[in-house]
Order: C-alpha cells, then structure tokens, then sequence
C-alpha cells in the first residue's frame, strides 16, 4: 500500500517538475513564427531549456520540503523519512535517461541542477555524464575536484528498519578515479585521490593528500590520516585507524580494529 | 638544503619504497623511464617530500616533469615560497 502510495506522489511530482516547464515550452513554441523544420533543429535548445525549467521547479518544491538532517530515523512514517522519499522521487527525475547525461555533460547545467536540489557543489568541479550524486542535499564537493566515469556518492542507506542520513564531504583538488563508489558519512580531505573501483563505506574520514589505489574495500568507520598511501586491492576492515604516513602494501589485508602507526608501513 | 643534498635523500626514500639498493641519480635521471617508479611509488615519494619538506604538493604535480633535479628544485623553491 505505502509502495503505490509513493508511486502516486512520484508521478504527481513527475507531472509537477516535468510537465510544467513542458507546457511553457508549448505556448511558447506555439507563438513564435517560426517554421516547423526550425522548431526540431533548435530541439536541443529546448531539452536545455526544459532542463533549467526543471531545476526551478525543483529548487522551489525542496524549499517546500523540511530539511533533510544527519541521523537514523525509523522507515518510513518519521517525517524526515516522508521528506527523504518526496527529495528522492525528485532527484529521481533527473536522472532519467533522456537527459541525465546532457545534465553532467554540461558544468553550468550540472550545477545549476545539482543546487536546486541543495548539493553544495563548487562551479568548477569536473565530473563524467555517467557519475551519479544522490541524496544532493548531503553532498559536498570543493572546487577544483574531479568525479570520473561511473562514481556514486550516496547520503543515504536504509538498514534494520532504520532510514540512515549522513553527509558526504569531498574536499578540494580531490580525484575519484572510475566507479569509485562513497557511502553516508564519507569525507575525503583535500588533494586526496582514490583509484578505480574503490568503495568507501559509510563513516570512512579520509586525511589530505591520501593516495588510495584501484579496487579496494574500505569498510564503516576507518579513519585514514593525512598524506597516507595505501596499494592496490587492499582490504581494510571496520575501525582500522591508520596513521599519518603510513604506506600499506599492495594486496594487504587489515584486520578489524587493527592501528598502522606513523610512517610505518603495512 | 641543496638540490644535489636533496637528490641523495630522494634516492634512500627510492630504496625505502622499493626496497632495493639506493639508485644513482643525477639531475637528468627520470623517476618513471629509469628508475621504473610506478603511480603507488610516486604517491610514497611525495608523501614523504610533504611530510619532510611541509610543503604542498598535488598528484597532477608530479606527474609535469618527472627528472629528479627538476622536482628537487620544485620542492626547493615551494619551501622558499
């Protein structure tokens, strides 16, 4: 019963952000004196204007809706539930194939999009059209920072019937190689830099300067401090605190719990 | 510091992270093509020229010009700067 009712209030937010901009467009289309072959060669220019139209919408409809603050909540009747699902269906819409990747293959369009909906993402940041952000309202990304092929940055997961919220902060000149994934509660630190396919799970805290290679796991709550290096295929289990220049090797293996001391390496 | 004091203490960090014997280097010795430094031993290296020199030194930044006088006199004139 929830799962049709959420469905109704998609669709109807789905019409509301969609469907307004479009029947704009209509009358305008409508009244200009313009020849039929030249309304579908500036089609593009309406898909972007559609796309602003959107975002406006989007912007004014999130003003509407409470706040999405950190923390666990029960699922899915506690009010921030009820604004986390109203915030989902929206963003939902943008990621639609029919003009997801048009939105990321444009800085102005990506940022314009990404802050009607809160994200707090620099002008100058550079991603791929197939990154993905969700949850904008928890995101932060600093300027100068790059968001490649196939990453995702999520605020959100839901476990034991626990909707849990959290930011993700990236900070400034950071690179996140292909497919990186970040979950609710990542920061990763200035002039960081994470390889290919390496997944940070939620509450991992990234220093500066940290080199991460491609294809690790980086389980809940690591804590990596500054100007660290850790090899390919590494596995860091849950609570590992690994100090300040410290170099793990390629392959390693990290024990739950296990703390890799200043400059030494693992 | 000296860029040829700061090119010998490259060459034990090279030994350090490759666990070999320290290289020879000289100005014109390329870190990637003669030393065969990969991306993780080039991330090790600028860790610790940060660490040691309290400089700032982006992944991008290494990767311009890799001979060793010329990065020694990059970190040499960050420290001024």
């Amino acid at each position: 019963m929830l799962v049709l009712l959420f469905d109704t209030i998609a669709l109807i937010l789905l019409l509301v952000v969609v469907g307004l901009p479009l029947a704009a467009m209509a009358m305008l289309l409508t009244s200009l004196p313009l020849p039929i072959w030249a309304l579908w060669g500036l089609a593009p220019l309406w898909l972007f204007v559609q796309v602003c139209g959107m975002s406006v919408i989007a912007l004014v409809l999130n003003l509407l809706i409470p706040r999405l603050r950190p923390g666990r909540y029960p699922y899915p009747l506690h009010p921030q539930c009820v604004s986390w699902l109203l915030r989902f269906a929206i963003q939902r819409i943008f990621h639609l194939p029919v003009w997801s990747n048009l939105i990321y293959s444009f800085a102005s369009l990506r940022w314009f999009v990404l802050r009607s909906q809160g994200a707090r993402v620099a002008w100058n940041m550079q991603t791929a059209s197939t990154m993905m952000v969700l949850d904008p309202s928890l995101i932060t990304v600093q300027r100068d920072s790059m968001l490649a092929l196939g990453t995702i940055v999520i605020g959100h997961y839901v476990e034991n019937g626990l909707l849990i919220l959290a930011p993700v902060e990236i900070g400034r000149g950071v690179q996140l190689m292909g497919e990186v994934s970040l979950m609710p509660g990542v920061r990763i630190g200035d002039g960081s830099s994470v390889g290919p396919g390496t997944k940070l799970l939620p509450d991992v805290q990234v220093g500066e300067d940290v080199f991460v290679g491609m294809g690790c796991l980086i389980q809940s709550g690591v804590r990596i401090a500054d100007n660290v290096v850790i090899g390919h295929r590494v596995v860091i289990e849950a609570g590992v605190t690994i100090e300040e220049g410290a170099v793990i090797r390629p392959g390693a293996q990290l024990p739950k719990g296990t703390v890799v001391a200043k400059g030494t390496r693992y | 510091m000296t860029v040829e004091a700061l090119m010998q203490q490259m060459a034990d960090w090279i030994a350090e992270i490759t666990e070999t014997e320290p290289p020879v280097i000289t100005a014109e010795t390329e870190l990637v093509q003669d030393l065969g430094l990969d991306s993780l031993a080039l991330a090790e290296l600028a860790a610790k020229l940060r660490m040691r020199y309290r400089i700032k030194l982006r992944p991008g930044e290494l990767q311009s010009d890799l001979r060793a006088g010329r990065l020694a006199q990059f970190v040499l004139d960050r420290q001024n700067a």
